[in-house]
């Protein structure tokens, strides 16, 4: 196994939110104490509901927040010793809203040729040919180099952020919930450019999403995130036919079947989503948790780590690790 | 990837950007009309030594306070009368649009660029910066800022560069107010992080990122400051502290037509019409400018 390409050594993020004039600021631990690495040419998936942290996570991997806790490394080096220009080089982003993350003022060729040009890289009549290049490579026509983000539709415009995120040949690509702004029909083809994508450039990912099937389809590996932490790590395979911690499993029953026969899912989960101000103490999933147990109303569950990946529960931990 | 499946997905119909404003200018009746009269004494105030029939200094004592065209002995070597000096008043007028159109297109400039480099900073780089610039913003609201004119006219005197200067840093605050909330909102958008996480500099984003999702609505605030320089400079100079006689300045002329206004309206009339004409075109052009720049799909 080679050296982690990115590795999250218990990456805190807090933020202090003002409530009122008067009142004190709050803390929020919008990721708290998350650790994981990520191999060379693999996809990591990220998933959890709205709020869980994903996207605080994704722009600290991207070097756009510094982490309030722990350490990011690129291939063994602390970020902080990474210069912002260098970060750039490694890891780049492609975006949710494809409407919001391309400059409506700008062409594609200035959209594209934007990392070439802060980078430095080549002279103009070099940068115009490789922008094309680019555009080619994800499926774009050379000629839309003088179009306006407005002139295409969302699924070229996806295509356009992720020329713009290859264009400078990063190691790594962050997605954050790539395709939960496009049509299903688009979604697959997206999804299959990824995929043509890693294959022949060697890229690897990090892919931010909350579409389970989505993730079940381009992931080698699953994170389940919940209220900040890091709550499951394991093989795709694994996480989607036998889940350990009952936050994975209920998230996994509440994606719909194609059978409509089979009626919606059940009701997913007890309770509401907590308060991230005041998260529940001890394990932070016990309120909503169909097997909770007087220990996890108290203690925060420890991870454990096993051949099969991650989890923190107390389900798991030390002898009732067979359930 | 390419080829047959997508091949029709590839032709752009859509219009650019562009294409958009010209076809929404075309239609726009208001922005026709006024960039029409804002153009036209553009035109007139830069050629008026050779459109003017006369020289705007030369007096005439034989042919004072002359009736225009279409008044009592009325005669086309004077259109419009002459004034108590015996000057061809036509001619004082087409020069003082000069004047007019100089410091309002300088105060705004000024102002523009002040207000706006004071508002962008401020949106883009929150906290800290953007409390300093709200503090400006605020003391700069809660100054009198005819009053402020008056004064800083009286200590510095009337001349063009003064009057400019003065009214240039006293209206920036709408500039600031309003680019510094329109660049908080473009920060907010994806495309500013997706230049960061590529690692372009503040001034690259701020240049090349922001200031081009700013630049209508400080070309809007810009047509609406320089209709307010045009009648700031007007009252001043009416009231004696802005431009100095016997420059032809609009609000001069009706200053000096005051002692005749009995006899002689049309003195104050004319150059009034001239003001009120020239405001009201500004005004609509910015009115237009705003229509036709809003983003797709708000406002027709």
């Amino acid at each position: 196994m080679s050296a982690p390409v990115l590795e999250c050594d218990r990456v805190t993020r807090l933020f202090r939110v003002k409530r009122g004039l008067f009142e004190t600021p709050a803390t929020l631990r919008a990721v708290d104490d998350v650790s994981f690495s990520v191999q060379e040419g693999e996809v990591l998936a990220i998933v959890g509901e709205s709020g869980c942290g994903k996207t605080t996570l994704a722009r600290m991997l991207l070097g756009l927040l510094p982490p309030s806790g722990g350490s990011i490394r690129f291939a063994g080096r602390p970020m902080r010793q990474v210069g912002r220009s260098e970060i750039a080089a490694r890891v780049q982003p492609v975006f949710q809203d494809p409407y919001s993350s391309l400059n409506p003022r700008k062409t594609l060729g200035q959209i594209v040729g934007l990392p070439l040009a802060v980078h430095r890289i080549g002279g103009e009549p070099e940068r115009r040919s490789r922008v094309a290049e680019i555009l080619e490579l994800v499926g774009l026509p050379a000629h839309l180099v003088h179009a306006y983000p407005n002139q295409l539709s969302g699924g070229q415009r996806q295509r356009v952020a992720i020329a713009r995120a290859l264009a400078i040949q990063p190691r790594i690509v962050v997605f954050d919930e790539p395709t939960s702004a496009l049509d299903v029909s688009v979604q697959a083809q997206i999804l299959n450019l990824l995929l043509e994508l890693r294959q022949s450039l060697n890229l690897t990912y990090v892919f931010i999403s909350h579409d389970l099937a989505v993730v079940e389809h381009i992931a080698d590996r699953v994170a389940v995130m919940y209220l900040g932490r890091l709550v499951e790590l394991g093989g795709t395979a694994a996480i989607f036919d036998s889940p350990r911690h009952p936050y994975t499993e209920t998230l996994l029953r509440s994606i719909l079947t194609p059978d409509p026969s089979l009626g919606l899912p059940p009701g997913p989960f007890g309770g509401d989503f907590p308060d991230p101000l005041d998260p529940p103490p001890g394990c932070r999933f016990h309120p909503r948790c169909p097997s909770a147990m007087e220990a996890c109303r108290a203690v925060p569950p420890a991870a454990v780590t096993d051949t099969a990946g991650r989890v923190e529960c107390h389900l798991y931990n030390g002898e009732s690790h067979g359930r | 990837m390419t080829g047959g499946l997508f091949a029709d997905e590839f032709r752009v119909d859509a219009p650019t950007p562009r294409e958009v404003m010209r076809r929404r200018a075309r239609r726009h009746l208001g922005f026709l009309t006024g960039t029409g009269f804002v153009l036209a004494v553009v035109l007139l105030a830069v050629f008026a030594p050779w459109v003017s029939p006369s020289d705007p200094f030369a007096q005439n004592l034989d042919a004072r306070l002359l009736d225009p065209i279409w008044g009592k002995g009325g005669s086309w070597d004077h259109p419009l009368g002459t004034d108590s000096l015996g000057r061809d008043y036509l001619t004082r007028i087409l020069f003082g649009a000069r004047i007019s159109l100089l410091i309002g297109f300088g105060a705004a400039v000024i102002s523009g660029v002040v207000g706006s480099t004071v508002g962008i900073v401020g949106g883009y780089f929150g906290g800290r910066v953007d409390a300093v610039v709200m503090y400006l913003i605020n003391v700069k609201l809660a100054l009198p800022g005819i009053l402020i004119a008056l004064s800083l006219v009286s200590v510095f005197g009337g001349s063009l560069i003064a009057l400019i200067a003065i009214l240039g840093f006293l209206f920036w605050d709408r500039f600031a107010v309003v680019t510094r909330s329109v660049t908080q909102q473009v920060r907010g958008q994806e495309f500013v992080a997706a230049a960061e996480a590529v690692g372009a500099s503040h001034t690259r984003i701020v240049v090349q990122e922001i200031l081009p999702n700013v630049m209508s609505h400080i070309i809007v605030i810009a047509s609406l400051e320089m209709a307010i320089a045009i009648l700031v400079e007007a009252v001043l100079s009416f009231l004696g502290l802005g431009i100095q006689p016997p420059t032809p300045s609009w609000g001069l002329l009706i200053s000096e037509g005051r002692s005749f206004m009995f006899f002689k309206p049309w003195l104050i009339a004319l150059p009034g019409l001239a003001l009120f004409f020239l405001v009201i075109a500004i005004n609509l052009m910015g009115d237009g400018i705003r229509d036709i720049t809003v983003p797709e799909g708000r406002g027709r």
